[in-house]
């Protein structure tokens, strides 16, 4: 009769997994035993399991005076006591689980697509094309915004500079999963931090004719925000999950929690530059007239729409009033 | 006073000396002896430490201890009484303690009454002067101690919309406030700033006499000074918008368009322009402007109004590079330092308007008075849509009108753009 052995970790998360064909074997320290237990409040010979034919079932008998072995349930083992498939046992600190062959197992799980994305951006080829491609967008860019001379110093200069920030994060992720996870996986950084790049630089251009277009710079304000947390946190999640063995639930938390913390230390540094010099805004933007989408209206309509913004700094005034103890009274004269 | 220290680095020291031959070296010792008992300095004190934060010069007007002076040399007193107090310095070296009794920010003028009135004080002139005439002006510059400096009598400055006095002589920083006399010892004009190298300006003493008139007789202080402050810059920025949406408005050709020029004889248009085979695309410029500024305090002043006009025209720039130059140029102008209590933020609207027939992008804000709700600061900017390779930026900004201003004077200067080549 075969019987499997699974030595759990503290947490409860199997170590290692074992499989046994004898009827009767043994667990202890000692490496005389079946299954050997390198906890040093295990006994040499702590316990021993044997399958009860005429009873059919698999049973423990506990050989150590100091730290007697115990059933998970807390049943002390005074006398050799059957042991249910998927029972613990309790060997110092140490906890084995029983499990006989025709215990059932869970469904398979489908491969998720984002370990199959894991695999595959750890593949070189994918790294370098993204690096090109993150070369390719900067170059265009720098080309549309070129209004004097070319310049090949200045090309060459800025090209570098932007390569540098993917190869930099990727030292850096390969480091920490050099340490925590003993797998450093420096294509897969690459490759991710060239993606954030690529998509944060598409993201801002699809946002500038965004503004342009739309002409609503607050809510845009709020999409970039709202999206640049998203994919702050994405990328986090999949970096940590290829760097370290933290939990899923932990993954996400420590993601969230880095994006929030930036976003709260540069918002605190935006209010804190209270210098009396006001910048207007991200509102100067111009595109050619083919990204005009809304209908040009009359002055005059616009102009009459100015009472809301009347309103708006009649408050902005009055609170500020208040702030600086100014008597707003009217006072004759 | 701060207004002549900003241009403290502009001055020239040496007292005017190449152009008396003419009057007899006696004239000003003469009057200087007469006057100097009527003029006084004065010094506005901060409260707790009892330390002088700023002089100027004042002097006496009637026989009730009246004393006129500038409004910027006591305006923290005007906007913060319980911090900062006033005090006359005679010649004798008494320190005389004295209140405000009104103001006239646009003129730039206050008069104090002093606890105990001098014995001497000058006449105001009724007499029209002529260019050229001797002047003599007085004051405390630097806290040096009294002075008088002999200038030229040079007339109101040619376009100006406050008709201050040309005063060829050199006033310096703790003169302001001080009195411009002529050979009779009657007051002409009040000291009040200086652009250096024996450039000076007074204000008229016709713009006194009628401050002076206001308050003979009642001599009353007040604690709060905003209501007063916003009545008049309210007045004449209906004054100075109504002139302006009357003038003719001229019309000068730029680029492709003909835009507003010199409105008035007091707005002066400054114009340059480039091609560069470096840049690929040419740029004409112009730059037009009101400068005579109204001090309120030394980081907030108002009553300006500017306009700038960019052309861009490109051979050889695809549309989204040359969209890219014209965004660069694209902004406000309206950076000028303000103390955070002085103004709200900027509140701004983005929209696509029609404009001389075409669609354009304008971007127009405003921010509020925190003093005087009823005034605020307007700057817009305008980009024409109408071309991939030629267009033109406007930024125009107005400082110091009500709402209705902010919307007639925007709608005036839009409605006048126009496109005549289309």
């Amino acid at each position: 009769m075969a019987i499997v052995l699974e030595i759990l970790n503290r947490n409860g998360r199997v170590q290692s997994t074992s499989r046994f064909d004898q009827q009767t074997l043994t667990l202890g320290r000692d490496y005389s035993n079946d299954l050997i237990l390198r906890d040093p409040h295990v006994g040499p010979q702590h316990a021993r399991l044997s399958f009860n034919e005429q009873q059919n079932h698999w049973q423990i008998e506990n050989l150590s005076v100091v730290n007697p072995a115990r059933l998970g349930s807390g049943v002390e083992l005074v006398e050799p006591q059957p042991v249910a498939s998927g029972e613990l046992i309790v060997l110092g600190q140490t906890k084995v689980r029983l499990m006989l062959p025709q215990h059932p197992v869970a469904a398979t799980k489908p491969l998720v697509a984002s370990s199959k994305l894991l695999d595959y951006l750890s593949m070189p080829p994918v790294a370098l094309l993204l690096l090109s491609a993150l070369l390719l967008l900067t170059l265009l860019d720098i080309y549309l915004e070129q209004v004097s001379l070319f310049q090949w110093q200045e090309l060459l200069l800025q090209s570098l500079l932007i390569l540098l920030i993917p190869i930099f994060w990727a030292l850096f992720w390969s480091l920490i999963g050099r340490l925590f996870a003993h797998d450093s996986r420096f294509a897969f950084h690459l490759s991710l931090g060239t993606l954030m790049l690529l998509v944060f630089h598409l993201f801002e251009l699809v946002l500038e004719y965004g503004r342009f277009m739309f002409n609503l710079d607050s809510l845009m304000d709020w999409v970039a925000l709202v999206f640049d947390a998203a994919l702050t946190i994405g990328v986090l999640v999949l970096a940590l999950t290829v760097a370290t063995q933290l939990q899923q639930k932990r993954r996400w938390l420590v993601a969230a929690g880095l994006t929030f913390s930036l976003i709260g230390v540069s918002l605190l540094y935006e209010f804190s530059e209270g210098d009396g010099y006001q910048s207007h805004g991200d509102g100067y933007l111009l595109k050619p007239p083919f990204a005009m989408v809304q209908r040009p209206v009359p002055s005059d309509q616009f102009l009459a729409e100015m009472d809301e913004l009347f309103t708006e700094l009649d408050q902005a005034a009055e609170e500020q009033r208040q702030d600086h103890n100014i008597n707003s009274d009217t006072v004759s004269f | 006073m701060i207004r002549l220290g900003l241009l403290l680095l502009l001055l020239t020291f040496a007292v005017s000396a190449n152009s008396t031959t003419e009057l007899s070296p006696g004239d000003a010792q003469r009057l200087y002896q007469t006057t100097q008992g009527a003029i006084y300095q004065i010094r506005i004190i901060e409260k707790d430490s009892g330390n002088k934060t700023a002089i100027g010069s004042g002097f006496q007007i009637s026989a009730d201890g009246l004393v006129a002076s500038n409004f910027h040399v006591v305006a923290q007193a005007v906007s913060e009484p319980e911090q900062y107090l006033v005090q006359a310095l005679r010649a004798d070296g008494i320190l005389i303690s004295a209140a405000i009794i009104t103001l006239d920010v646009i003129n730039d003028l206050a008069i104090l009454k002093l606890d105990q009135a001098g014995e001497s004080w000058l006449s105001l002139s009724d007499r029209q002067m002529e260019k050229g005439a001797r002047l003599y002006s007085v004051g405390n510059p630097h806290d040096l101690g009294m002075t008088v400096i002999e200038g030229t009598y040079n007339g109101i400055v040619d376009h100006s919309l406050y008709k201050r006095v040309l005063f060829s002589g050199s006033l310096n920083p703790g003169m302001s406030g001080g009195p411009s006399i002529d050979a009779d010892g009657q007051v002409v004009g009040v000291n009040v700033a200086t652009a250096g190298n024996q450039i000076s300006f007074l204000v008229p003493v016709q713009r006194l006499k009628t401050l002076y008139r206001s308050v003979e007789g009642v001599a009353v202080t007040r604690a709060n000074w905003d209501a007063l402050i916003e009545h008049q810059l309210l007045t004449n920025q209906q004054a100075l918008v109504t002139d302006l949406l009357t003038a003719p408005w001229p019309l000068v050709p730029l680029g492709n368009l003909t835009v507003p020029d010199e409105i008035t004889d007091y707005i002066r248009c400054w114009g340059d322009s480039k091609t560069s085979s470096e840049t690929k695309f040419r740029l004409v410029q112009r730059n037009c402007s009101l400068d005579e500024a109204i001090f309120l305090d030394p980081y907030f002043s108002t009553g300006t109004l500017r306009f700038s006009y960019y052309w861009l025209q490109t051979d050889e720039l695809n549309q989204f590079q040359f969209y890219h130059q014209m965004q660069r140029l694209f902004y406000s102008d309206a950076w000028q330092y303000h103390q955070q209590e002085s103004v709200t933020d900027y509140e701004c609207r983005n929209r696509f308007v029609e404009v001389a027939d075409k669609p354009w992008k304008i971007r127009w804000c405003a921010r509020r008075y925190v003093r005087y709700p009823k005034l605020m600061d307007v700057t817009f900017s305008l980009a024409s849509l109408a071309y991939d390779d030629q267009g033109m930026l406007i930024q125009f900004s107005i400082s110091g009108v009500d709402e209705s201003n902010a919307r007639d004077i925007t709608q005036r200067f839009l409605d006048t753009l126009q496109w005549p080549s289309s």
